[in-house]
């Protein structure tokens, strides 16, 4: 082999042709791999500034800050009483005081608003007003149409006071439990019933309302527990995306 | 780079020529031995260092075992690590062997494989060693692992069911359904674990085990929690938007506070309002 020492051969190895991978100038090496770290970082940020300006989806902005109402009593403790008020849309561009709940998202899915995010005080008496414009169907587990951690373990729906719901037609429901590392358990689980007919032509909606006593200062999550998205045993999309039926609660 | 012969004729020397041989095809010859002996050096404090790890770490990694299950799945894994230290050692001692005293400079050709090794001593001694560490570990794992006396107990059943994302707790026998897990020190407790939506994974950390909530599936576990305290039941199957949300508090306390704790949880909820507003 030309190159090659064998045995009984003189062997100059300062003359010996370069031959295998590194045939260039070995200075021309850090020049080329700087060259293409360098095509390379551009075409991965072309690519990250084409897919990001393609999103338009704009998440709803703000907190709604609980309304004080004053003091109450709970079970012989005083403490602030304060309201929200939030409606669940069957899609997203239902309105809210002429507003698209979510400008840019998907239209066709349930949205929550005006906003998914609420502000409370720590350890006060929470008056949530619920306004449920969507239809809906059975969830997977009946246990989730009974009302549970709110005053009383009750809510009103369009002015009646019920513990649990016809599992077989809810349309959203409101589950908030507490972040993991929290002190202790938090669980507020109240169901919407579903609106019958078409919202879109009838504009009906159910009012339901509930009371809790919010817990220390924390955040905390929530999320509908019935199944109104697609796919994935109808968890996806809309129940997959944060913000459309999903939310944070912060207790200040 | 040496480009004359050393004895000055111009006609290599049988050193010349070894040194060239040598330099061709990448050898060091004459620090043969000593690559072998920093590879016994390395190897040796690898499977120290592996070991201690293997002791050590465990306690400070895992919770604290609230079941025998879990003492015993922290003694496996110790074992297994002691196990693993010295076959880790032989790798790292193997691979700092072979990058001094086998390296190359030769770009063109690698040196030649050595001839096969089987039926050498070294290959026998090799899977034997490897055959015993199997046969050790399936053995353990057999006796460890296997529920001993759990069937002719009495245990409490609670029925698991995963959601997205919250766990739900049925107590058997009771009407006790709740998001709370609350289990009595001493006594055996079957676990049937499914759930209603997609695959979660329920994990009770401390108890030592875990299994997938699979849809349609239900699944019995067995432990018998034997520390009093609290626990965290998380779950260990990403399942979508809120999966780290899905932990669960839960509490492991005397047999009578269990029996008190049922009772509260059975009592009907008070329909009746407890709210007065009592200013602006």
């Amino acid at each position: 082999m030309e190159g090659r020492a064998t045995e009984g051969e003189e062997v100059n190895l300062s003359e010996a042709p370069l031959t295998g991978r590194f045939h260039g100038r070995p200075s021309a090496l850090p020049v080329k791999a700087l060259l293409a770290t360098v095509v390379g970082v551009v075409v991965v940020a072309a690519a990250a500034w084409v897919l990001l300006a393609g999103q338009t989806y704009q998440p709803p902005s703000g907190t709604q800050v609980a309304v004080p109402l004053g003091k109450a009593t709970v079970n012989g403790h005083v403490l602030p009483h304060v309201a929200l008020n939030f409606s669940t849309y069957p899609f997203s561009n239902g309105t809210n005081d002429g507003a698209p709940v979510h400008p840019g998202g998907n239209r066709t899915w349930p949205a929550t608003g005006p906003t998914p995010n609420f502000q409370v005080p720590a350890n006060a008496l929470v008056t949530v007003t619920v306004r449920q414009y969507d239809g809906g169907a059975a969830l997977n587990d009946p246990w989730f149409a009974t009302v549970r951690g709110t005053i009383g373990n009750v809510a009103t729906i369009d002015g009646r006071v019920v513990h649990a719901i016809n599992p077989n037609r809810v349309g959203h429901s409101f589950l908030l439990q507490s972040l993991p590392g929290a002190a202790s358990g938090f669980f507020v689980n109240v169901p919407f019933p579903a609106v019958n007919g078409d919202w879109a032509d009838s504009g009906k909606h159910r009012t339901i309302v509930f009371d809790f006593v919010s817990g220390p200062k924390g955040t905390y999550v929530w999320n509908c527990e019935f199944p109104c998205g697609q796919m994935i045993a109808l968890f996806g999309s809309a129940m997959s995306t944060f913000g459309y039926m999903s939310g944070y609660l912060h207790a200040v | 780079m040496p480009s004359e012969t050393s004895n000055g004729t111009g006609s290599p020397s049988s050193d010349d020529q070894a040194a060239a041989t040598q330099r061709s095809d990448g050898h060091l010859a004459d620090g043969a031995a000593r690559p072998w002996a920093f590879a016994v050096g390395v190897g040796v404090a690898v499977t120290a260092a592996a070991a201690v790890a293997a002791v050590v770490l465990p306690g400070r990694a895992l919770p604290v075992a609230a079941s025998s299950t879990a003492t015993d799945a922290a003694h496996t894994i110790r074992l297994y690590g002691l196990l693993a230290a010295p076959v880790l050692g032989a790798v790292v001692g193997t691979a700092a062997a072979s990058l001094i005293g086998r390296r190359t400079n030769n770009l063109d050709e690698p040196p030649p494989d050595a001839p096969p090794a089987s039926g050498r001593p070294a290959t026998m001694v090799g899977f034997a060693f490897t055959a015993v560490l199997v046969v050790a570990v399936v053995a353990w794992g057999l006796v460890t692992l296997t529920p001993s006396g759990a069937a002719t107990e009495d245990p409490l059943t609670v029925r698991v069911t995963g959601h997205q994302w919250v766990w739900t707790f049925a107590y058997s026998g009771t009407k006790v359904v709740g998001t709370n897990l609350v289990l009595p020190v001493g006594r055996s407790v079957a676990f049937e674990v499914t759930s209603s939506d997609v695959t979660h994974g329920f994990h009770p950390v401390g108890l030592g085990t875990q299994v997938e909530a699979a849809p349609g599936v239900t699944t019995e576990l067995r432990v018998t929690p034997n520390k009093l305290g609290p626990l965290t039941v998380q779950c260990t199957q990403l399942c979508g938007l809120l999966h780290s949300a899905m932990v669960t508090h839960a509490e492991v306390v005397t047999p009578s506070a269990f029996a008190r704790w049922l009772v509260t949880q059975g009592v009907a909820p008070t329909v009746a309002r407890t709210v007065a507003r009592v200013g602006p």
